[in-house]
């Protein structure tokens, strides 16, 4: 029998044979036996906390026997370290993972966190901290002192990089002091209005942690690498927050869990997630297939639009959170190219365009902007005209230009960045307005990769006509968006295109007195005057108040930033991980 | 001394060593032309790295770091005396030395690329002799249309196909990652099947396997198409030659002719082409790696472009360069083993 058979096939035919069999049983076997069940149902490491703060707005569920995930998608896998970070992912991460000295309520308050107290001089440049006791480290369990808070704003500040910017040209490290254990005294180089704000973005590392992790030699003189190395690996964190790092899989995802003995745990939401996971990856068919099985809870904001409506229209329960924030769109104009070095020609071009269009026809869940900064920055006020699509106006501002009559020798560049398709229809839009006006004025637009518009707006001559750029604030006061700008220190970086030079120096005085200021009212009364005072040079165009999509799982993810109930307008503030609750009962209800 | 004298020149004349001298020469202008290229690149990477609001001093610093401010050629002279430390210098994106990230994204890459050649080999040698034997039948005809659409359609077209169709439709194969997120396999060679079978774990084994389902077979579907036509007309041109005629006219079953006599001739021209289709996974796999958010080379060095992360840009050229000459010389080596002509010669 076996020699029948081997006659009837040869060697090379048997072998490929057993291989078919070999890969059907074992692709079968693989499918049918681990074929994915419906939810992960696996016991909780650690019972559900006791309800405290906040409630949710869907009742508590009783059985605590499953484990509750959250899992996020953002453009990126967060950086860990505290003084590297500053993008989306990592300002998130960051927040949820450690603690601050102050926090922000959802309706914008800073409240003391660390911190119990604070004083500060008539003058505003010394800040007395008055440390909370108990406060303690994920994995040391060390309390922390006043140290700690010293050694993070030193490291923060002398490696330079993530938030710094936003303390090392305030904070006098010489000055600034520890006075006892729980008590620092943090000294200004000159007064800081906004210096609270600031300080969200101080995370406190456990010092003896770090030192312990210090490499010499390192860019840092005595200091070494200041721990860099360690803390960018992920391994562990040095940090006291909400959640901790239960594994980093370098390129693929952060794996966060709860940390029980959180400083603040009667704060955790009832149904708080045991573990979140953030990914790092935005690719629009990934997404689609991870909320539709509901592996995905809440989607990063750069999916296009066509994802989201396909994700609210078809996946059952998956809501649309729609985030209106501190973004800004503008079509940034260059007051030294002719003929824009006219202001009516600026301003002509402000009343050329169809801003209605704009909004119904391109993104029509974006808000239109009507000054230099998004309306939900505190500190904002109307500008003194509102302007409206009015071709007649433009041709009368026209008409006052040194330019009029001869436009046709002055074509107007405008680039998009070619990374961003929408942005081309705006750009054809401001064409075809702009064309439309009969004056000769002629557009060119043209298609630029992001990195070469990085590279052109770093000189003056390189610059375009016009660039269509979004930008965010640091903190939440119209303060923020005035420095990144119109202030000359952003003078060759992507943040300005306006280059107004013939303003200065003025305008940076004027911007720079108004952070000063730590009245509050003052200081927004002064706001609302450099507002006003940009607006009437014509420097940009005002198109979109950006508003940050996500889609999620409406069903069972009680987001209370979807119901605008978070200070989302601080980066990464959106997912206060602690005060979302999740139901993963719901979820298997969906899943049967 | 002459006895010393011939080893050297056996030594020189060997295959191996005459490649190696090639490959070494290769690799240093390929890092040569990437290096001055990255260059041209518009942007201040330091900049770009830390962001518009860094402080000029802390940029300053890094662009002192990175040499930015030399001569392209000192530049140049500075990373190739920190390759010979075996460093490759500071990703700009992850902020760490470039190696490390290279030896931390490379086995995932490696992982999917071995799984995704053997897909292919099989898949390629089936389709092919089937196809290859049977010309002009109505099985040849379908994997004719199989292989066209193969051919066709892009990886990333199929990995997004098989994600809907698997993970989403059927829920059978999971959609994204290396491993589930409840299991945690700790880190020995990288290479996640290995080093599930190193520390016992069945389950995570499996899981692990079923990870790698999709992106393979999306990587390997176009190649395999493609070299399934090769074979085929290999074949069909090998079948009708005298040896194999006179096989057919001693009684020999066609099949056995086939299968035995016409095969191996007939993949010795394949064998080039597969090496390098293999080979080529390691740089076009980044669309499969990002619809997979598999965290593998091939993305990593998209990301380095992008951002122009001229130190891991160089870096992840470098690898796919080595790894072309290895492909390469092993291919070289099939050859000899296979073609009893180029073993006299």
């Amino acid at each position: 029998m076996s020699r029948i058979f081997t006659q009837a096939l040869t060697r090379l035919q048997l072998v490929i044979i057993i291989v078919i069999i070999v890969i059907a049983v074992v692709g079968g076997a693989i499918a049918a036996l681990y074929r994915p069940t419906a939810p992960t149902l696996t016991p909780s490491p650690t019972p559900t906390p006791v309800i405290t703060t906040p409630m949710p707005t869907t009742p508590p569920t009783t059985s605590p026997v499953v484990e509750r995930i959250l899992r996020v998608s953002f453009a990126n896998v967060p950086y860990p370290d505290p003084a590297v970070g500053s993008d989306e992912a990592s300002s998130n991460f960051l927040a949820n993972v450690y603690d601050t000295l102050v926090y922000v309520t959802p309706n914008l308050t800073i409240i003391p966190w660390v911190t119990e107290r604070w004083d500060v001089s008539s003058d505003g440049l010394i800040w007395t901290f008055y440390l909370r006791k108990g406060v303690k480290f994920h994995v040391t369990g060390r309390e922390m002192i006043a140290d700690d808070v010293y050694f993070s704003l030193l490291r923060l500040i002398t490696i330079g990089e993530g938030y710094a910017y936003l303390l090392a040209p305030y904070v006098d490290m010489n000055k600034t002091k520890v006075i006892d254990q729980y008590t620092i005294q943090i000294v200004l180089k000159k007064p800081y209005g906004a210096f609270l704000w600031a300080l969200l973005r101080l995370y406190i590392v456990d010092s003896e942690l770090v030192k312990q992790h210090i490499k010499r030699p390192g860019p840092y003189g005595e200091w070494g690498d200041f721990g860099r190395e360690w803390l960018m690996s992920g391994e562990k964190d040095a940090g006291s927050g909400p959640y901790m790092i239960k594994e980093y899989r370098r390129g693929e995802a952060m794996i966060l869990q709860k940390y029980k003995d959180w400083w603040n745990a009667k704060a955790f939401a009832p149904n708080a997630p045991d573990t979140v996971i953030m990914y790092g990856f935005t690719d629009p068919s990934t997404i689609r297939t991870l909320m539709a099985r509901r592996e995905l809870e809440i989607t990063d904001q750069w999916q296009p639009l066509e994802n989201y409506e396909w994700m609210i229209n078809n996946i059952k329960y998956v809501e649309l959170a729609k985030l209106h924030g501190g973004q800004e769109f503008y079509l940034m104009l260059n007051s030294q190219k002719p003929p824009l070095d006219d202001i009516h020609v600026r301003k002509a071009l402000a009343y050329a365009f169809d801003y209605e269009t704009a909004i119904k026809q391109i993104n029509p869940y974006e808000k239109r902007a009507i000054t230099v900064a998004p309306s939900a920055l505190l500190g904002w006020c109307a500008p003194p005209e509102n302007i409206t699509y009015d071709p007649q106006k433009a041709i009368e501002e026209l008409k006052k230009s040194k330019y009029w009559g001869q436009f046709d020798k002055y074509p107007i560049d405008y680039w998009w960045v070619a990374e961003v398709p929408w942005e081309e229809r705006v750009a054809l839009l401001f064409k075809s307005n702009v064309e439309g006006l009969g004056v000769g004025l002629k557009v060119n637009v043209i298609k630029m990769p992001w990195l070469s518009v990085v590279e052109a707006l770093s000189k003056v001559n390189t610059s375009p006509h016009i660039v269509s750029i979004f930008v965010q604030t640091d903190y939440p006061e119209v303060g923020s968006m005035l420095m990144n700008r119109y202030h000359s220190k952003t003078y060759g970086t992507w943040m300005q295109n306006e280059w107004l030079y013939n303003y200065q120096p003025q305008l940076d005085r004027m911007i720079e007195d108004a952070v000063a200021t730590l009245n509050t009212q003052e200081r927004y009364a002064k706001y609302c005057q450099v507002m006003n005072y940009i607006f009437n040079l014509y420097p940009s165009i005002y198109l979109y108040e950006h508003t940050t999509l996500k889609a999620y799982q409406a069903y069972y993810v009680d987001w209370p930033a979807a119901k605008g109930n978070a200070p989302y307008l601080i980066l990464g503030l959106d997912l206060e991980y602690w005060r979302i609750n999740v139901y993963p009962e719901k979820r298997a209800e969906l899943l049967k | 001394m002459k006895k010393i004298k011939n080893v050297f020149s056996q030594i020189y004349r060997s295959y191996l060593f005459r490649r190696t001298i090639i490959s070494f020469l290769s690799l240093l202008g390929l890092s040569l032309i990437i290096f001055a290229l990255a260059r041209v690149i518009p942007g201040d990477p330091a900049r770009m790295a830390l962001g518009p609001r860094a402080p000029e001093d802390v940029v300053e610093r890094y662009r002192e770091m990175l040499h930015l401010k030399d001569p392209l050629i000192a530049q140049y002279y500075y990373w190739l005396s920190d390759l010979f430390h075996g460093r490759l210098g500071i990703s700009l994106v992850t902020f760490r030395d470039v190696s490390a990230d290279i030896l931390e994204f490379l086995p995932a890459t490696l992982e999917l690329m071995l799984f995704t050649a053997i897909i292919q080999i099989i898949g390629t040698i089936i389709l092919g002799t089937i196809s290859g034997c049977r010309p002009g039948s109505l099985v040849d005809g379908a994997l004719r249309i199989f292989a066209y659409v193969g051919i066709t359609i892009p990886a990333f077209v199929w990995a997004i196909l098989f994600q809907l169709i698997f993970s989403y439709y059927l829920g059978w194969l999971p959609a994204v990652g290396r491993i589930s997120e409840d299991l945690r396999v700790p880190r020995v060679t990288g290479f996640m099947l290995i080093d599930t079978i190193l520390t016992g774990n069945v389950r995570a084994f499996i899981d692990a396997l079923q990870h790698l389902i999709l992106p393979s077979l999306s990587l390997a579907l176009g190649a395999m198409a493609q070299e399934a036509r090769i074979l085929r007309s290999s074949l069909v041109e090998n079948i009708g030659k005298d040896y194999v005629v006179t096989f057919a006219s001693h009684g020999i079953p066609y099949r056995t002719v086939c299968f035995k006599y016409a095969l191996k001739p007939s993949l010795l021209g394949l064998v080039p082409v597969m090496g390098l289709d293999i080979a080529s996974i390691i740089a076009n796999a980044f669309m499969v790696e990002m619809i997979f958010n598999w965290p593998g080379i091939s993305r990593y060095g998209i990301t380095a472009m992008l951002r122009k992360d001229l130190n891991a840009i160089v870096g992840v050229v470098l690898v796919v360069g080595l790894i072309y000459v290895i492909v390469n010389i092993l291919v070289d080596i099939l050859i000899f083993i296979l073609d009893p002509r180029i073993r006299r010669r």
